[in-house]
């Protein structure tokens, strides 16, 4: 007979490298197949009062919209999966170019002075959370001496997820219900001032943006069973389920800690009981043996709605801890027998590593 | 040309076994250093029969082995023949 071991998650990287576009990311700009996207802002202001009298224009940037970000185009993550982490990396470039022209009277002048910033956030509600930015001063002079200016960063960044409202761990499911219209937007802010003096004088900013190589990248636990304490499977792998919540401790011999979480085989016999308490931080993986169904009671203590438990089943053959390592022939017998000393567990079946047999070449 | 059948570029067309076991058997053929393969349909075995199952397969080689074998637990086979079908069909490749 075989038997099963439930064991602790085990974190599984999915996506050994970054997940990009297109399938990943709706465009609604200007982003290419190959996910490279152009923003052009132009910004700038011309002016001139003649006679000699100084003007002065401002502008500001804007926002610009990428993309949304669609998590149910990722096609190898499980529907049950648990994320642990999204993160995403981007190159971003900006150029920009900053002229000054005048005509008319010789002793006009022009000048610009223009600070660029460009970052890059996510958004679902309200405020954005940036998470990326660059910035750069442009200035330029004189009808003569266009003044160009190259500035250019490729980094990679975590995403800062839990920004825009994503707690880890999360589940898939939950992500792709809940967070499918996070949007992705480039701010691009330029703020200058052109001062001209004569007939006319103008002045202008173009800046050209490149984005390219996005990619998102999630970490993610493989769990086939993951509930609230709200919607409990009534079985898990056969085994009824059950939660008690009557404050009641069960008598083993030991009277339960204040405030543990304990589990037991379902049918109420001691002595097979251990005491966990509630998790203070990260998720509490315990190795529980099979039994004859599941009880989850609290004593003195009930945890909040959102307290997740997952449970995950592994292969038996990974799961041995004092293997016996002696075979023995045994005649018609058609699989292996692993045997295990401890834990409870006496033995499991498994199959003959694929038997093979290959003749010699032919003719 | 030489006249030595053994260097002749052949087609296998088919591989006749008299086997009794349980599960699928799974065949290939594999040319020399496993440059090339070709998985045959696996065949059904039974615990008894009176007879020589038969699977076509198309591969042309000049030499080949035939690789048999199990993969889910409790599959099992005894095998009491062999029958592999060729046929020269060029002399030689090219230099």
């Amino acid at each position: 007979m075989a038997s099963r071991l439930f064991d602790q998650l085990d974190v599984i990287n999915v996506t050994e490298g970054y997940v990009s576009p297109p399938f990943a990311l709706h465009a609604s700009g200007s982003i290419s197949s190959t996910g490279f996207a152009d923003f052009t802002l132009s910004g700038g202001g011309s002016d001139s009062t003649g006679s000699g009298v100084a003007a002065e224009s401002n502008w500001s940037g804007q926002y610009q919209k990428i993309g949304t970000i669609d998590f149910t185009k990722f096609p190898s993550i499980p529907a049950n999966a648990v994320i642990s982490k999204i993160e995403f990396k981007v190159e971003l470039s900006t150029y920009g170019q900053a002229e000054a022209h005048t005509t008319g009277v010789a002793s006009a002048e022009a000048d610009v002075n223009a600070v660029q910033s460009a970052a890059l956030g996510f958004i679902r509600s309200g405020t954005p959370a940036w998470l990326a930015q660059l910035t750069q001063n442009v200035h330029g002079s004189d009808a003569t001496d266009p003044a160009d200016v190259n500035i250019s960063d490729s980094q990679s960044y975590p995403a800062a997820f839990a920004d825009v409202g994503i707690s880890y761990p999360v589940d898939y499911n939950y992500l792709v219900a809940n967070f499918g219209n996070i949007i992705l937007q480039l701010y691009i802010s330029v703020t200058g001032r052109t001062v001209g003096t004569g007939a006319l004088a103008t002045a202008g900013v173009n800046f050209v943006n490149h984005l390219r190589n996005f990619g998102l990248k999630i970490t993610y636990t493989s769990g086939p069973y993951s509930w609230y304490l709200t919607n409990h499977p009534s079985t898990i792998d056969g085994q009824p389920v059950t939660i008690v919540d009557d404050k009641v401790p069960v008598d083993d011999g030991d009277a339960p800690p204040a405030g543990a979480i304990y589990y037991g085989p379902g049918n109420g016999a001691p002595p097979d009981y251990d005491w966990y308490y509630p998790p203070t931080g990260d998720i509490i993986r315990q190795p529980i043996p099979p039994g004859t169904g599941w009880k989850l009671q609290f004593i003195d203590y009930r945890p909040a709605e959102g307290l997740r438990f997952d449970f995950a089943t592994e292969s038996v053959t990974v799961a041995l801890i004092d293997p016996s390592g002696i075979y023995t022939l045994v005649e018609g017998k058609t699989h292996d027998t692993l045997y295990e000393r401890s834990s409870g567990i006496t033995y499991v079946n498994v199959k003959i590593p694929n038997p093979f047999a290959k003749t010699g070449f032919i003719p | 040309m030489p006249k030595n059948n053994s260097e002749y570029i052949y087609h296998y067309g088919a591989i006749r076994l008299r086997v009794e076991g349980a599960g699928n058997l799974q065949m290939r053929l594999i040319s020399p250093s496993a440059v090339r393969q070709v998985v045959m349909v696996p065949l059904v075995m039974q615990a008894a029969t009176d007879e020589n199952k038969t699977k076509l397969v198309n591969f042309k080689q000049e030499r080949a082995q035939l690789e048999i074998k199990t993969t889910e637990i409790d599959e099992t086979f005894i095998i009491g023949k062999i029958m592999i079908f060729i046929k020269p069909v060029s002399s030689s490749y090219p230099g």
